[in-house]
Formats: C-alpha cells, sequence, structure tokens
C-alpha cells in the first residue's frame, strides 16, 4: 500500500530528499513544469526542510569522550573487585556444598554404616571419638574434604546430592553448624568411597526424619544422635507411628540414657520392637531407664526373647515394679522369656502379683524358680495354653501369696 | 557517513575483545558526536543527551560481545541510544547556550536574532512530534540517512520510514507555517 496520499506527494518528498531514481526526476519535473500550486508547494517544503537542516549539529560536550572512557575504566576496575568478591562468594558457596556434603555422608555413614556400638565393647570409644571430634572441630571445614578425591567430585555431581541440596529441610538440617559439629568425620573422604552412603542418601526413612523438626533438633543432640545411628531405628523411622514417637521430648530424654539405647539396640534386633520399646520408654521414662542401667538386666535383655518383651506392651510396664525387674535379673527366667507364650504369661496381672509375693520373690532368689523356668518340661507347660491360663489367674497368684 | 565504517567499526570491535579496550576509544570518537546529537534531538535538554550518549557508550562498552558484526555498529549502538532516551526521565526542554554553537552566518543583529528565534521554533516543533516521526526527522536532517538506512536502524519497512517522514513534516509544517511563509 502506497504511504503517500498521492502519488505527486511520494515524488514531492523524494525529491525533498534526493531519493529519487532517474525516472521518478522526469516525472516530477513534468508535475512541477504543469503545475504553479505544485512548484509553491514544493518550495514551501523546501523552506521547511531548510529550516530544520538550519538547527544543525550541537557542538560535543568537550568532555564527553573522557567522561565517557573515564566511566568505563571506573566500571571495569569495579566489575574486576565485584568478580573476586564473586569468585570468593561462589568459593565460599562451594565450600558450603563440600560441607553440606561431607555433612550429609557423615550423617548417612553414621546412619548407616557405623551403627550403633554393641553392649560391651566400643560405646565408649565411638562417643569418645565423638566428643573429640567434637571438641576438636566445633565447624566443618572444607579441608575437611579432599576435594582431589574422584569419589567426593562424583558424589558431588550425582542426582542424590542435587536433591539432597534441593531439599530445603536437608540444607536446613547440614547446615546447622552444630550438626555438622557433631558429624564431622575425617574419615569421611573413604566412607564417601562407599556406594551405600549414595545408596542410603535416597533413603526414605532419612528424607522423613529430616522433614521433622523435632528429629532435626533431636539429631543435634550427641547421645540421641547415636541412638538414632542404630540400623533398627532408621528402619523404623519408616513408620510413620514412629516418626511421630521419636519426635517426643519425653523418648528423646529417654534415649540418651544409656541403658535405654542399649536396650534398644538389643531389641531392634527384631524388627519393629524398637518403636515399640521407644514407646514404652517415653511410657515409662524414669523408671525403665533407671532399671535398664542395671547390669544384669542389660544382659538379661540381650537377646532376642527380651527385644520381644520390650516389644510387648504390657510388660514393659512392669519395668516399674522392683520385684518385676528384680526377677528378670535371673538369667534363667530371662531365658524362660524366650517365647511368646512365656512373655505373655509374664505379662499378665496375675503373674506380676505373684511375682511380686515373698514367696515368688524367695523362689526367684534361690534360684528355684529359675530352674523351673529353665526345665524343659517347663518350657513345654508354657506352650500350653492352658496352663498358661492357669498361671496367669489370680489363684494362681494367691496360691504363690499363700 | 556512519553507515561506511562498518569494516572499520568491526575492526575496533575485534580489538576491544580481544583485549584491548583502548580501541572503543575510537568507536566512542567516531560516534560521539552523531550520537549526542541524535539524544538532544530526541530530548531536548543538553545534560540528558550528554547521559544519554555517555550511557550509551557505557553500555555498548559492556555489551559488545553481544554485537553481530553481520550488522552496522551504528544500526546497533543507535538501538542502545533510542532505549537510554525513552527510558532516560527527562529535564525540562531548556534553551541551551552550548546549541547556539552552531555557525549562524547572518549578516546583522536582526537576522542573527531572527534566526535563533527561527530556530528554538524548529526544535520545539521537533520536540513537539511523537518520537516515531521526532525519530525519522532526526535520523535524516541530523544523521543524514537514507530511507534505507533509517529502514535498518529504526527496524521498520523503508515504507514507513517515508511515511512517518511524509507526516512528521506534514506536522511540523503546521506548527512552523509562520516561519515558512515569510
Amino acid at each position: 500500500m502506497n504511504p503517500f496520499p498521492t502519488r505527486n506527494d511520494e515524488l514531492l518528498q523524494a525529491a525533498l530528499d534526493g531519493e529519487m531514481s532517474p525516472e521518478e526526476r522526469i516525472e516530477f519535473e513534468q508535475w512541477l513544469e504543469g503545475d504553479a500550486r505544485a512548484r509553491e508547494r514544493f518550495e514551501s517544503m523546501q523552506r521547511l526542510t531548510s529550516m530544520v537542516d538550519d538547527v544543525g549539529l550541537v557542538a560535543v560536550p568537550p568532555d564527553l569522550a573522557a567522561a565517557t572512557v573515564r566511566e568505563i575504566s571506573l566500571r571495569k576496575a569495579r566489575d574486576v573487585r565485584n568478580e573476586g568478591s564473586a569468585r570468593g562468594g561462589r568459593a565460599m558457596a562451594r565450600k558450603t556444598m563440600i560441607g553440606l556434603a561431607a555433612a550429609a555422608a557423615v550423617v548417612l555413614v553414621t546412619f548407616s554404616i557405623t551403627g550403633y556400638p554393641p553392649i560391651g565393647q566400643g560405646t565408649e570409644g565411638t562417643i569418645g571419638q565423638a566428643n573429640r571430634y567434637q571438641s576438636a572441630q566445633p565447624q566443618l571445614s572444607a579441608s575437611d574434604v579432599k576435594l582431589g578425591e574422584t569419589a567426593v567430585q562424583e558424589f558431588l555431581q550425582s542426582d542424590v546430592f542435587d536433591r539432597l541440596m534441593k531439599d530445603e529441610n536437608a540444607r536446613k538440617l547440614l547446615a546447622d553448624s552444630s550438626v555438622r559439629a557433631m558429624l564431622a568425620d575425617g574419615a569421611l573422604t573413604q566412607l564417601l568411597k562407599d556406594q551405600g552412603v549414595a545408596r542410603a542418601l535416597d533413603d526414605d526413612a532419612i528424607k522423613r526424619m529430616m522433614a521433622n523438626e523435632a528429629l532435626r533438633r533431636a539429631v543435634a543432640d550427641d547421645a540421641v544422635g547415636r541412638a538414632f545411628a542404630d540400623d533398627a531405628v532408621r528402619q523404623a523411622l519408616s513408620d510413620d507411628a514412629a516418626m511421630r514417637l521419636l519426635s517426643d521430648p519425653a523418648v528423646q530424654r529417654a534415649l540418651k540414657d544409656q541403658g535405654v539405647a542399649r536396650a534398644l539396640n538389643n531389641a531392634a534386633r527384631v524388627q519393629g520392637a524398637s518403636v515399640e520399646a521407644a514407646k514404652k520408654a517415653a511410657n515409662n521414662d524414669v523408671a525403665m531407664a533407671r532399671a535398664l542401667k542395671e547390669p544384669a538386666l542389660v544382659n538379661a535383655l540381650g537377646n532376642d526373647a527380651a527385644a520381644r518383651i520390650l516389644a510387648h506392651d504390657a510388660l514393659a510396664q512392669r519395668f516399674a515394679d522392683p520385684a518385676f525387674v528384680a526377677a528378670l535379673k535371673d538369667r534363667a527366667i530371662s531365658s524362660a522369656l524366650r517365647t511368646e507364650a512365656a512373655a505373655r504369661v509374664f505379662s499378665a496381672d496375675a503373674l506380676r502379683k505373684a511375682i511380686s509375693a515373698d514367696a515368688m520373690q524367695q523362689a526367684v532368689s534361690t534360684g528355684l524358680l529359675g530352674r523351673a523356668m529353665t526345665s524343659e518340661a517347663m518350657s513345654r507347660a508354657l506352650q500350653q495354653e492352658a496352663f498358661a491360663r492357669a498361671l496367669m489367674t489370680p489363684r494362681f497368684a494367691a496360691a504363690v501369696g499363700n | 557517513m556512519y553507515f561506511d565504517q562498518s569494516a572499520e567499526d568491526g575492526a575496533a570491535v575485534k580489538r576491544c575483545l580481544d583485549g584491548e579496550p583502548a580501541a572503543f576509544e575510537v568507536l566512542v570518537g567516531r560516534y560521539q558526536q552523531i550520537m549526542f546529537n541524535v539524544a538532544l534531538r530526541m530530548l531536548g535538554n543538553y545534560e540528558d543527551a550528554r547521559d544519554a550518549a555517555q550511557n550509551t557508550f557505557v553500555k555498548a562498552y559492556e555489551k559488545l560481545g553481544t554485537y553481530d558484526p553481520e550488522r552496522r555498529f551504528f544500526s546497533w549502538i543507535y538501538r542502545i541510544l533510542m532505549n537510554e532516551c525513552l527510558n532516560l526521565r527527562r529535564r525540562p526542554a531548556t534553551e541551551q547556550l552550548a546549541d547556539t554553537g552552531a555557525a549562524v552566518a547572518d549578516s546583522s543583529e536582526v537576522d542573527v536574532v531572527e534566526a535563533a528565534e527561527r530556530k528554538r521554533d524548529v526544535r520545539q516543533a521537533i520536540l513537539s512530534l511523537s518520537p516515531a516521526y521526532r525519530e525519522v526527522i532526526v535520523l535524516r536532517h541530523f544523521a543524514a540517512l537514507s530511507y534505507e538506512q533509517m529502514s535498518e536502524a529504526i527496524g521498520v519497512p523503508t515504507k514507513t520510514v517515508k511515511s512517518r517522514l511524509h507526516t512528521a513534516r506534514q506536522q511540523l509544517a503546521g506548527e512552523l507555517a509562520g516561519w515558512m511563509h515569510r
């Protein structure tokens, strides 16, 4: 579409601007020759363009070029500083990331590899080691990680690390200096080589734990952290009920008790038992902790049956009863408790009363009850529902009491 | 004239990018007059024009890596200048003493005064145009660009340039009718 109202307008403008082709010039001149108004109009527009041209160019500010060059130099210098600062920032961020990675790895190493020391061996050593790290390395530094280690580099570039770093809760946990201090481990580089670490990072239980603020705080506590290090406890974390339970301050207090922790460590051998045991720890905080400090009892609980006992809600409540604890100290009795049937029997109110009776206490103290409990006959008898029911009756308790 | 130096401009840009920042001074020296004058006619204020021109060069330097050597340097830096002019918060148009720097060849004092008044009115008339129309007037009369060059610099078809120029002049003619018929 022609942008001009008429062909003559187009020719007039082209003439003003010197943009005419030879053919157009001929056409334009023919128009002017035959039209006086066209000539007048052209002259008028020539005056206009002349007036505009007359405005002319203004002299450039004398210092424009110099000021421009100066400004560019200033900005370059500033950029160099900022770049240096940004590089420092990036380096710092990288150090932080490495620190977080290190902490993450150690968390998982702690959870999945180290585990809670078995009863009677290494507990003190591990605690001492942790304390030494805690005092010697109040904060994890980049020097804790050897960048040259291929394993570290690979870990930092892994999807697992990427996902972990995108997880807000994980970042919060790992950014916590106390957590990092606790988890600082000089063996990190070596441990990172373990493929299990990377796999463990994807462990749902760990993620869930990290999402729980109470647990995050708990992990920051050295003692609780060690208790959580137990593999079975970690498995239990996948259980909703366990998550709620372990978030409970009472449970966390109980877990700080070495005796309870040891018991839990054994109880945890039975899958899920640690959950119930922890639940009972919450319910019987002081009593259970006190009871479980008894070396004999701890030894007695060092078996699957004891774990089952702990897992048995009703029976666990008996730990508040000194007489019951005294009975359990008897190795024979505790051995007898290996069966579900026996545990069920012992959880009965009637039997508790029986055990509390002086006669039963005497039987326990003299070993009579223990021998009886460990006898094959008694063992078989306990397997019989009828016998078990009989033991659980008030009449039995009364008989013992008499 | 500005479109004829693209090869030299390209070489200067390359030298800059190759680590010879002093080469940019060549570009500043070459384009400072047209950049400043275009800015002055677009903004109508000496200080604004100065700021716009300086900012344009600084930004051009910072963005030099994005410059496409296939394009004319003037077109590229002109777009930066236009953005600066549009973004710059304009101060009121003022009579600038420096703007009287252009040679005035009138022989009598009366002529000198009249010429100054006429120029002032023309400047005001240009500033009264919308930016799109003002732009084509400025490029045509102060940068001496052809239709095609204006089309490339502005980024619109040549026929649009012609149309805008026609309309712009019609509006100027209306504003400056008194001077045109003296």
